[in-house]
C-alpha cells in the first residue's frame, strides 16, 4: 500500500483519471474528495462489509427452507 | 447448455438466459455468471443462480410492488432507465431467511440490477443512511 501524506488542499492522481482530493481536515475526521468516472464506484467500505456480509447469509442450504417462506409471504400477501 | 446447479439438479438453460456479471457480487467477485430461475413453489421469490460456484445460489425479489417509495433511493437517471425499458431492466433485492423462526428480511441497501437487452447484471449500494440491509417482510 502507498501511503503519502497530504496537507489541506493537496491532490493525488490514480491512474489516469481519478482524483483524490484532501478537502478539510477537523479534529479526527478528514474530508475527502473523489473524482472518478461515473463507471467506477466509490463505497465507503463498512458499507461494502455489511452487503458482504448479508450475501453470505443469503445463500440457501435447504430449499425447503425457501419453500416454506414462500408459502409464507404467499399468505401475508393475500390477506393484506 | 446444461448446467448443474445444486437447487435444481441439471437443468438446459438457453445460452441467451446466462446474464454477466464483470464484477461479480459484494463478496463475491470471482462469481461472473448467473442464472435466473423462476419456479412456481418459489413464488414469489425467484433464484439466482451462479454458473461460477454451483453450490451458490440465492432468492431474489422485485422489491418495487412491496415497497413503492424504494424507487426514490434509486439515482434519478438509473431510475428513469430502468422505468422506460419495461422489462429489460429489473431490480432485484437479496433474500435472507433467519433464525429458528427463518424470518425474511430484505436486503434493501445493495440491490442488484440486471439488464437483461445487454445480458448484465451487477449489485450496487444505495447511498441513503436509511436503507436496511435486513428490511423485515413479515
Amino acid at each position: 500500500m502507498l501511503v503519502l501524506t497530504r496537507k489541506l488542499g493537496e491532490n493525488i492522481l490514480v491512474g489516469d483519471d481519478i482524483i483524490i482530493k484532501v478537502i478539510n481536515i477537523d479534529n479526527h475526521r478528514v474530508q475527502i474528495g473523489i473524482q472518478a468516472p461515473s463507471a467506477i464506484s466509490i463505497y465507503r467500505m463498512e458499507l461494502v462489509e455489511k452487503v458482504k456480509e448479508q450475501n453470505h447469509s443469503s445463500i440457501i442450504k435447504k430449499k425447503h427452507d425457501l419453500i416454506q417462506a414462500a408459502r409464507k409471504l404467499r399468505k401475508l400477501w393475500r390477506v393484506a | 447448455m446444461k448446467v448443474v446447479t445444486q437447487q435444481f439438479g441439471e437443468l438446459e438453460i438457453p445460452e441467451n438466459y446466462v446474464i454477466n456479471f464483470p464484477s461479480g457480487i459484494i463478496g463475491f467477485e470471482d462469481c461472473k455468471q448467473f442464472v435466473v430461475i423462476d419456479d412456481e413453489d418459489y413464488e414469489p421469490f425467484r433464484w439466482l443462480i451462479s454458473l461460477d460456484r454451483k453450490e451458490f445460489g440465492f432468492p431474489v425479489l422485485n422489491p418495487f410492488s412491496l415497497i413503492p417509495d424504494y424507487q426514490k433511493e434509486f439515482p434519478e437517471r438509473l431510475m428513469k432507465l430502468i422505468k422506460s425499458q419495461k422489462g429489460g431492466l429489473e431490480v432485484f433485492n437479496v433474500v435472507t431467511l433467519k433464525g429458528e423462526e427463518q424470518k425474511m428480511t430484505l436486503n434493501l441497501k445493495g440491490p442488484i440490477i440486471i439488464d437483461y437487452q445487454k445480458r448484465e447484471g451487477k449489485q450496487i449500494i444505495l447511498t441513503s443512511d436509511d436503507l436496511s440491509v435486513s428490511y423485515p417482510l413479515s
